[in-house]
């Protein structure tokens, strides 16, 4: 009889004991998942602010004398697929070839818009204007916002994905469908200056 | 005994050397939070003007909230691209009130001839890009040029302050002030307490022992009265909490 309540009592405790960590492990998870995906939102804040800028841009470029065709193409053609490559803005991609393609997407978006820059050097008329200067100011602020929001979208991804891929959170996250998701890997050639030839 | 001792001194060396390797790689090597709105670390601006500055961020922060820095380093850290360095180091500092994000600072780094402007999230509206750009092109790229870091400064610092006026409302008080007052008032609070606590406890015991009524619960109320209001007007920086996503823009002169 004693045995049978210790063993009972034991189990009970166990029970609890599973119970209490298991819970503790779901808010975790539940805690970094949200925050992943109020950085993701974060991140597609920063780079709908830099596709709202290009219109502006453009119309301010093609008022230059003859600024070279080929460079403004670039970079309507490049907005033009960023616009289609569109990911939920609330939750944070759990495939990386998604985020891949948003995000190659994205780089050639920002070297068109380099390059443009770089070409502008040799418009002085172009860029004297205080018109051009805002917005190169502009251009250069979201530029910066966008790798600062990457760079913390990317560890809290880290964070999360390494408590979904540890033991012993590992066992819950599978029983409650927490599933690893996408961050930004470097593009290639993306941290290389564009290239201008004349 | 010398085993234990050998022991003993190796572990500590451990400790040490890990403690050292903790603050040598575990964090990237930012600046430790400044005690004042302006800090010169370059030492290129006069203590006057310094001060004065100082002063009129302290109070721009009682009149707004919105807090401004000015911070002027010799160059920027190796391993750090600009604007890298000057938006974890504002994070860091955590300048700006926690639910506004209305921080901003102005950095400067003499030897490398470059400036910044790093906006918190709250005074992007106010404080834009090309804001900050014009306050760089404007008014201290020229003053800078000429070696006047005083002028320069000064007038960007008043130009910040013209953008940022208006968006928000401020308390009468920096978060220093107001911290000041409460860890005093805390601590009076709990002296009071600990008085009465005393006084009772004597006051029982003087009954005890049939002595007269003694001065036990009085004496106190004189450690009350002047203690708090005396750190009140010092213009020292805390920082709130406020967040940092890049906005502002940079430039050189």
């Amino acid at each position: 009889m004693k045995t049978v309540l210790i063993t009972l009592g034991v189990i009970a405790l166990l029970v609890v004991a599973v119970f209490a960590f298991g819970a503790s492990s779901y808010n975790g998870l539940v805690n970094q998942s949200q925050d992943v995906d109020a950085k993701w939102a974060q991140v597609q804040n920063v780079y709908q602010r830099r596709a709202d800028l290009i219109p502006n841009l453009v119309n301010t470029v093609k008022g230059a004398a003859n600024f070279e065709k080929s460079t403004l193409t670039a970079v309507t053609d490049a907005r033009a697929s960023v616009g289609r490559v569109t990911l939920d803005p609330n939750k944070a991609p759990t495939n990386q070839a998604q985020l891949d393609s948003f995000n190659a997407a994205q780089g050639q978006l920002s070297s068109a818009l380099s390059r443009l820059l770089v070409v502008a050097e040799n418009y002085p008329n172009l860029k004297s204007t205080e018109n051009f200067q805002t917005l190169q100011a502009q251009l250069e602020g979201t530029e910066n916002r966008i790798s600062v929001e990457r760079g913390r979208f990317n560890e809290a991804v880290q964070a999360y994905n390494s408590s979904v891929r540890h033991f012993p959170t590992v066992l819950f996250a599978g029983v409650f469908g927490f599933q690893p998701r996408a961050y930004f890997t470097a593009t290639p050639g993306a941290e290389k200056a564009p290239e201008v030839k004349f | 005994m010398s085993h234990s001792s050998r022991f003993l001194r190796f572990f500590a060396g451990l400790v040490f050397a890990c403690a050292l390797a903790h603050s040598a790689f575990g964090q990237e090597s930012l600046p430790p939070k400044p005690d004042r709105y302006f800090s010169d670390r370059a030492g290129v601006v006069d203590l006057e003007t310094a001060n004065r500055l100082n002063h009129e961020l302290a109070d721009f922060e009682r009149e707004t909230s919105d807090q401004l820095l000015v911070a002027i380093f010799q160059k920027i850290p190796d391993g750090f691209e600009r604007d890298d360095f000057t938006v974890k180091t504002a994070h860091a500092w955590s300048v700006g009130r926690r639910d506004r994000n209305n921080g901003a600072i102005l950095f400067i780094f003499v030897n490398d001839r470059q400036v910044r402007i790093e906006v918190g999230y709250g005074l992007e509206p106010v404080l834009t890009d090309a804001t900050c750009s014009l306050i760089i092109r404007r008014e201290i790229a020229p003053a800078f040029r000429q070696g006047d870091y005083a002028r320069g400064v000064d007038s960007a610092v008043h130009a910040m302050m013209q953008a940022c006026r208006g968006e928000y409302h401020g308390t009468g008080r920096t978060l220093a002030d107001s911290s000041l007052h409460g860890i005093s008032s805390w601590m009076v609070g709990t002296f009071v307490g600990i008085l009465l606590l005393l006084g009772w406890v004597t006051r029982r015991r003087s009954y005890g022992y049939g002595r007269s009524y003694d001065t036990g619960g009085t004496w106190f109320i004189g450690g009350d009265s002047g203690s708090s209001s005396s750190s009140s007007s010092s213009d020292s920086f805390s920082g709130g909490g406020g967040d940092f996503g890049g906005g502002g823009s940079g430039g050189s002169w």
